[in-house]
């Protein structure tokens, strides 16, 4: 081998590297939290009819399905072309919003064909939808249909039993067919198959027994119903700062129900947003400084804005802590290492912070078999996987805001869900 | 002269060298060290996997393809080098007092396919890090070891063998009993053997190699050693630097070369900062626009998109151009007197005209430049802990020792040192240092030990490395286990035409948690295990050239059953009786895996995969018993067959059929 000398070139290929999401993990952390207010609905649900949906599939496949569309993925198949004839009858016939995603519906009229391997693909009900559903009891652990439900499908299908057979029989032939395209408005066409979707997404019985399932303790129901009070009301401000939804749940229903037992699980939200909110703001940051020393971030926030900052991060720090201390619900190893982050924090010391921000970062992606979005080296920070970063002084407006609202803990979603069910409060 | 741009593919054509032979050692030295950087992209390679699979190929695989290479990986101590991991290779961080161990060489001996013993070196200015691989302008160079260059590499060889043996003796442990991850004093003596016994021809092609190792010799300086052969007058010297010593150190070193050579010109090539300005000490460049040398003496890279750390020393003569690269600075450190200063390396090539090199630059003046003040240059100096640590794991005692060196007075400023959370408590030594030792068991490898201190009222932190010794490799985590669920994503994720699509730099996986991430247990979805089978199955069809059986290939069929198998004897392990998605889950899982083997297998021009066949049937017959109750059992299958009772005959049947259906057996 005889080489060079010459002067190398940047090297691509060293660098690439997936799009990432949740690349802190703060997902699963929020939503312990928030779990203990909303157990069941899952923050991708937009519709009630979704759960409606998935409930009269796993009724049709309890009742009329045939073996051979259970066998291998086919349930999986038959499960992907009932999706699309939800999506665009709630759409096109009854004209409600979606369920999940817009791609299938978006710019495409009555005529649309979906096709299972391109872009129009839905698959938003099997995906969250479902486990709204076993969360709630509708469907158990092993995804066997509730007998109260069993009843409700009965009184509804039974009238249509043979609209629900040539149903069938359509899907069937696709599946055996391997066809992965359907005309949604060619099956639309029979309007007896149109009455029974009507049927279904019409059931006062059925949305009666959605509701009952979803909200069977009463003061999770009248948070529910909070929630859905609060979204709908203006900002509410202390000062000139707004409050966060947490904080403004707080204040209202301080003031409706002072009985309410819930009071401490709320806290947890209020207090645990914060500390999760930093992170995401510093670890944009990190972003931001590709290219440059760890130590000139450090040295911005820990002086920045005369010196009110590193105090602003120490107090969401100890909040946090607040929160998990001694707590047994969070004895995991996230909150663990969230914990020992904050008591960096509470020990003033930014630049060990962010060190072990990009450390409990690498130790998220490497549990995931991924590596880093971010190398730190020789001092310096190296993005490999650019990710939408907002501007440093919006991001350290973030940071000196002390009620700030990040992640939805499923409070929209229980306002959403809620109204539609009940009604706006 | 090549025509390489980057670094990685001067590595990649050292690496195919050996191609068809064997790679017996490598050694890499470097000032900074990046392990991640190290393990997701240099090793991968070094385990016969190009950088487009370096992303999807696991720790395992790459171990198990490493195990007749030795790797050492030698740094500075004072740039605290990033811990490894569970890879199969050996580090080494090494100290001097008051200068820097700084070469950055890659050097592979090993037989090449005619049986040919060689030894092939690479020269750089690259850190084994992403800046130094895939960011900075480097200088690189290559080549095959001849006598010249083996008799300057030995010196380095053997300090770094001494050093190694010093780092044992410390802990007064007798250094045969002593069985140091990755082989470090074997490797090096390897080396050395080979070196000594085989590279004792000159090659006139390949460049020289010259050493800085620093000597008793207070002559000369490395500047005298690399321009020694240099006779002629010449006309024009080029220097590039990222850093340089101030006026007192360098104009000695200018002047002599000048008046050595009779140099009329000198051009500077300064690197450019973070913030757009120019690095060069203020006092050298006042001696600059003072001196005889100051018409044209400023110049840039024409393309100027990236930051420059190469190290590069031109001179012209009439008809020779004299190109040094590698690791040397403009410093007094790495061009002053050998007594003190660094360790470096450097090649030498001759090239009659002007080398390729040698365009692309740009003459600058230095009125229209922006310079950085003197306080704004990195010096490219780590700061300096003021304590070093040795420290050892002993697997096979259980015992933990460090040493530490550090003055009385920093000795004080330490506050309450642990190892894997066990309290350490430092005596004095008769030579001054401090030393701990405990009994501890670990579970898995500290890499790392970590000295809190006190400094100004402020927390401090030192860190050290830990070697680990007498280790077994399960207690490495050499092996560890395959993730059937990160195995499968990967293959959904695949395009099975155009290969995978990780790169290495930060492995991949287009795989994302599922929301909130919490598990919804097992779920029938065998639309994903088909279609990942489909993929494996075309991904092998398309690629010929990987061998599907290998289980150092990506995407590898061995390590699949390899991680179906485990995750069985997990749950066994554990007292979890399978619940039944599990038996039909893995069953399926066993069956398809099996088919696929048994296809590629057919197609493929590898050795056979027989063995993993019959290992998959054995996995396969092992399950069948619990698979067939269930079919007896089932009342999907009572209702299609419209019956009470599903007798034995039937499973029988209904098992055959779907075995001939999915190509586990034919009829």
């Amino acid at each position: 081998m005889s080489v060079g000398p010459f002067f190398s070139n940047k090297d691509d290929e060293l660098l690439r590297n997936g799009s990432v999401r949740d690349c802190l993990g703060l997902v699963p952390v929020w939503s312990k939290v928030a779990r203990k207010l909303e157990p069941n609905l899952s923050g991708a649900i937009g519709s009630y009819h979704g759960l409606q949906a998935v409930l009269f599939i796993y009724y049709l496949e309890r009742e009329y399905v045939p073996e051979t569309l259970k066998q291998r993925n086919n349930f999986r198949d038959f499960f992907r072309y009932m999706e699309a004839l939800v999506e665009y009858y709630l759409f096109h016939h009854l004209e409600q919003k979606h369920c999940y995603g817009t791609r299938l519906l978006k710019g495409n009229g009555p005529e649309v064909e979906i096709k299972f391997t391109s872009v129009t693909t839905v698959n938003g009900l099997y995906q969250f939808y479902r486990g709204t559903c076993r969360r709630a009891g509708m469907l158990s652990s092993d995804w066997v249909l509730d007998e109260a439900m069993i009843e409700i499908g009965k009184s509804i299908c039974n009238k249509h039993s043979s609209s629900i057979k040539k149903l069938i029989k359509i899907i069937v032939k696709k599946v055996e067919g391997k066809d992965d395209v359907i005309k949604p408005l060619d099956v639309f066409c029979d309007s007896k198959i149109a009455e029974l979707f009507e049927s279904i997404f019409r059931s006062s019985k059925l949305k009666q027994y959605i509701n009952k399932s979803l909200y069977s303790n009463a003061d999770l129901k009248y948070y529910a119903s909070a929630c859905s009070v609060v979204c709908s009301k203006e900002q509410d401000n202390v000062g000139d700062k707004p409050l966060n939804l947490a904080q403004r749940l707080q204040n209202y229903i301080a003031e409706d129900k002072k009985d309410w037992p819930y009071f401490s699980e709320l806290k947890e939200i209020y207090n645990t947003e914060p500390f999760l909110s930093l992170l995401d703001d510093c670890f944009q940051l990190l972003h931001l400084y590709d290219g440059r020393k760890l130590t000139e971030l450090a040295t911005l926030l820990a002086i920045g804005i005369d010196n009110t900052i590193s105090e602003i991060m120490k107090t969401k720090a100890q909040a946090f802590k607040n929160v998990i201390l001694g707590n047994q619900d969070y004895e995991t190893g996230r909150f663990s290492s969230l914990s020992s982050l904050a008591s960096l924090l509470e020990e003033s010391d930014i630049e060990e912070f962010l060190i072990g921000l990009l450390n409990y970062h690498q130790n998220i992606m490497n549990a995931r078999g991924a590596g880093s979005m971010i190398l730190f080296e020789d001092g310096k920070l190296h993005v490999l996987c650019e990710v939408h970063t907002l501007d440093e002084s919006t991001l350290l407006d973030s940071i000196s805001d002390e009620s700030p609202w990040k992640n939805s803990y499923y409070i929209n979603t229980s306002a959403h869900i809620y109204n539609q069910l009940e009604g706006a409060r | 002269m090549s025509k390489n741009s980057l670094v990685r593919q001067t590595y990649q054509q050292l690496l195919d060298t050996f191609e068809g032979g064997q790679i017996e050692s490598l050694l890499f030295t470097s000032f900074n060290f990046s392990a991640s950087f190290f393990e997701n992209n240099v090793l991968p390679m070094a385990a016969g996997c190009s950088i487009k699979d370096a992303g999807n190929i696991q720790a395992a695989q790459v171990n198990e393809a490493l195990v007749k290479t030795k790797i050492t990986v030698i740094c500075d101590r004072s740039t605290f080098p990033e811990p490894k991991t569970n890879y199969r290779y050996g580090l080494m961080a090494v100290g001097l007092k008051d200068a820097f161990f700084h070469p950055k060489i890659i050097l592979a001996i090993g037989t090449l396919k005619n049986g040919e013993s060689v030894a092939e070196l690479v020269v750089g200015s690259c850190n084994l890090t992403l800046s130094g691989w895939g960011l900075n302008r480097e200088s690189v160079g290559g080549c095959k070891v001849g006598k010249q260059q083996a008799d300057h590499l030995l010196p380095l060889i053997q300090w770094l063998l001494a050093q190694a043996d010093a780092q044992i003796q410390l802990h007064g442990i007798q250094s045969d009993v002593f069985n140091e991850e990755g082989d470090i004093r074997h490797n090096l003596k390897s080396i050395e053997t080979f070196l000594t016994g085989n590279c004792r021809n000159e090659i006139d092609s390949s460049p020289k190699f010259i050493l800085r190792l620093p000597t008793k010799d207070a002559t000369r300086t490395y500047l005298d050693l690399l321009t020694a052969d240099i006779n002629q007058t010449v006309s024009t010297c080029r220097i590039v630097s990222p850093f340089w010593s101030k006026r007192e150190a360098l104009e000695p070193l200018l002047t002599a070369l000048s008046e050595k050579n009779g140099i009329e010109h000198f051009y500077f090539v300064p690197s450019v900062g973070l913030e757009g300005k120019y690095c060069f000490p203020e006092d050298m460049r006042e001696y600059l626009k003072n001196s005889s040398q100051n018409s044209g003496a400023y110049q840039r890279f024409k393309d100027n998109d990236r930051y420059t750390h190469a190290k590069y020393m031109n001179l012209f003569t009439t008809d020779i151009s004299h190109c040094f690269i590698g690791s040397a600075n403009f410093t007094n450190a790495a061009m002053g007197v050998m007594s003190r200063g660094n360790v470096e390396a450097m090649l030498h090539y001759k090239f009659k005209g002007t080398a390729e090199i040698d365009r692309d630059f740009i003459e600058l003046k230095e009125s229209d430049m922006y310079w950085a003040d003197d306080s704004e240059i990195d010096d490219d100096a780590p700061s300096v802990s003021p304590y070093v640590t040795h420290a050892i794991y002993d697997w096979k005692s259980t015992t933990f020792s460090c040493v530490l060196e550090c003055s009385v007075d920093k000795f004080k400023e330490i506050n309450n040192p642990c190892f894997n959370g066990q309290p350490l408590s430092f005596e004095n030594q008769k030579n001054g240092s401090y030393k701990a030792v405990i009994n501890w068991r670990v579970k898995h490898p500290v890499y790392v030990i970590e000295i809190p201190y006190i400094h100004d009222t402020k927390s401090c932190l030192h860190k050290g490395l830990v070697v680990q010794c007498n280790a077994e490799e399960d207690q490495l985590s050499y092996s560890p286990k395959p993730q059937l669920s990160k195995i499968m994503d990967d293959l959904i994720a695949l395009d099975p035409i155009v290969g995978p699509n990780g790169g290495g730099g930060s492995k991949s996986s287009t795989s994302e948690p599922a929301e909130e991430e919490v598990e919804e247990g097992r779920t029938f979805d065998f639309f994903s295990i088909y279609q990942a089978f489909y993929k494996q199955r075309k991904y092998f069809v398309n690629h010929p050239e990987n061998d599907p059986f290998r289980s150092s290939s990506v995407f590898s069929l061995s390590v699949m059953f390899r991680a179906i198998t485990l995750e069985i004897e997990s749950s066994k392990n554990n007292g979890i009786k399978h619940r039944n998605e599990d038996v039909i889950y893995y069953f399926i899982l066993l069956i398809e895996l099996a088919s696929t083997a048994k296809e590629l297998a057919d197609i493929s021009t590898f050795e056979s995969g027989t063995e993993l066949i019959d290992n998959i049937k054995l996995a396969v017959d092992e399950l069948t018993p619990d698979f067939k109750q269930l079919m007896t059992e089932s009342r999907v299958l009572k209702q299609f067959l419209h019956t009470n009772v599903v007798n034995v005959c039937t499973v029988e049947a209904i098992l055959k059929w779907f075995k001939v259906q999915v190509g586990y057996t034919h009829e």
